[in-house]
């Protein structure tokens, strides 16, 4: 009896690495495109609320890349184990824009600010006043504030999905969205 | 006064998120075409490390199947039934001599073969090389009286 038990399982193992190499082997066309509709249909959004985070559009771009380049590494082309891509997504791009951030920070305090991390002047001059009042405000938030506020009021996620996207407390995501607007009424002025 | 700062907040972040279009984004390659995906080195080790596992788990339970049972008390053995032998007064080899000495020998033993009285010749005999060491016990030959 003891010496049977394994084996159901040994055989299953085998079952699984002999798919797993053929899938390896196969690979190029015939792979289910989960992942590349995800990336067409996903990639232009994403990239908008990166560069609402992160403020430049080649970081933004980079970003996204990343993530969807990680999500394919680990779950593969037909995105298995994946049950909410889009939330996927937006962790991960809140995440990273999150690392940028405070990657950018760290250097800003060694070398001058550089000129491609702020919006071009084209992209300013496009907005009205008061618009571009108002990012310039955001940009002064720490990361975490703006992504509460981004992911609240242009992703338009409750305050149990951001908890859940920022892996913090519903309290700390309230918190955290009184106190960022608190800032930027105080920074614009009641107008 | 919130809902009014919330609208001029979501008015900003959709103006700048619309200045990004898909004409502006650079070239977009699916991860399927830029990367290859290959397994991890870590995961090509891992996912054979079920085998010596395996094999383990079969010696060990075989081992615990066919091995060798732990063994029991042994059964006493009935003691040798005493006999009473008559003293054998002389040998020619003691005992000692012969288990200490596995070389054959074509001299004499070492040990001086006790002699049990001036009368009694010891018969010692030394076998030769081709036999072994191989010495017969003396039996001592009685002198005739007179």
């Amino acid at each position: 009896m003891i010496s049977v038990l394994p084996f159901p399982s040994l055989f299953a193992w085998l079952r699984g690495l002999s798919a797993g190499v053929r899938t390896a082997g196969r690979g190029g066309p015939e792979t289910p495109p989960a992942i590349n509709e995800l990336y067409h249909s996903r990639r232009l959004s994403m990239v908008r609320l990166a560069v609402l985070m992160v403020d430049d559009l080649p970081t933004a771009e980079d970003i996204v890349q990343d993530v969807f380049t990680a999500l394919y590494r680990r779950h593969g082309p037909g995105l298995r184990g994946v049950t909410d891509p889009n939330a996927y997504l937006i962790t991960g791009v809140t995440n990273a824009a999150r690392s940028a951030l405070r990657r950018r920070r760290t250097a800003r305090a060694y070398l001058p600010p550089s000129p491609e991390n702020v919006p071009a002047a084209e992209d300013e001059a496009m907005l009205g006043v008061g618009d571009r009042e108002m990012l310039r405000a955001l940009r002064g938030l720490t990361p975490r504030q703006r992504q509460v506020l981004v992911l609240r009021y242009w992703s338009e996620l409750s305050e149990a999905e951001i908890a859940d996207t920022l892996r913090v407390s519903r309290g700390t995501v309230k918190s955290t969205a009184h106190r960022a607007l608190s800032i930027l009424r105080a920074r614009l002025g009641e107008r | 006064m919130t809902d009014e700062w919330e609208l001029r907040l979501r008015s900003a972040l959709a103006a700048r998120a619309g200045q990004v279009t898909q004409e502006r984004l650079r070239f977009g390659v699916p991860p399927t075409v830029a990367v290859p995906r290959e397994p991890s080195r870590l995961w090509r080790l891992w996912r054979w490390l079920p085998l010596p596992a395996g094999a383990a788990i079969v010696a060990v339970a075989l081992t615990l199947t066919l091995g060798p049972r732990s063994p029991g008390p042994e059964p006493i053995q009935p003691a040798d039934p005493v006999v009473t032998a008559p003293p054998s007064p002389s040998t020619t080899a003691s005992p000692s001599s012969m288990a200490t000495d596995p070389a054959p020998s074509t001299s004499a033993p070492r040990s001086v073969p006790a002699t049990p009285s001036r009368s009694a010749r010891t018969k010692g005999v030394t076998v030769g090389p081709g036999a072994g060491p191989v010495t017969k016990p003396a039996r001592p030959e009685a002198t005739p009286a007179g």
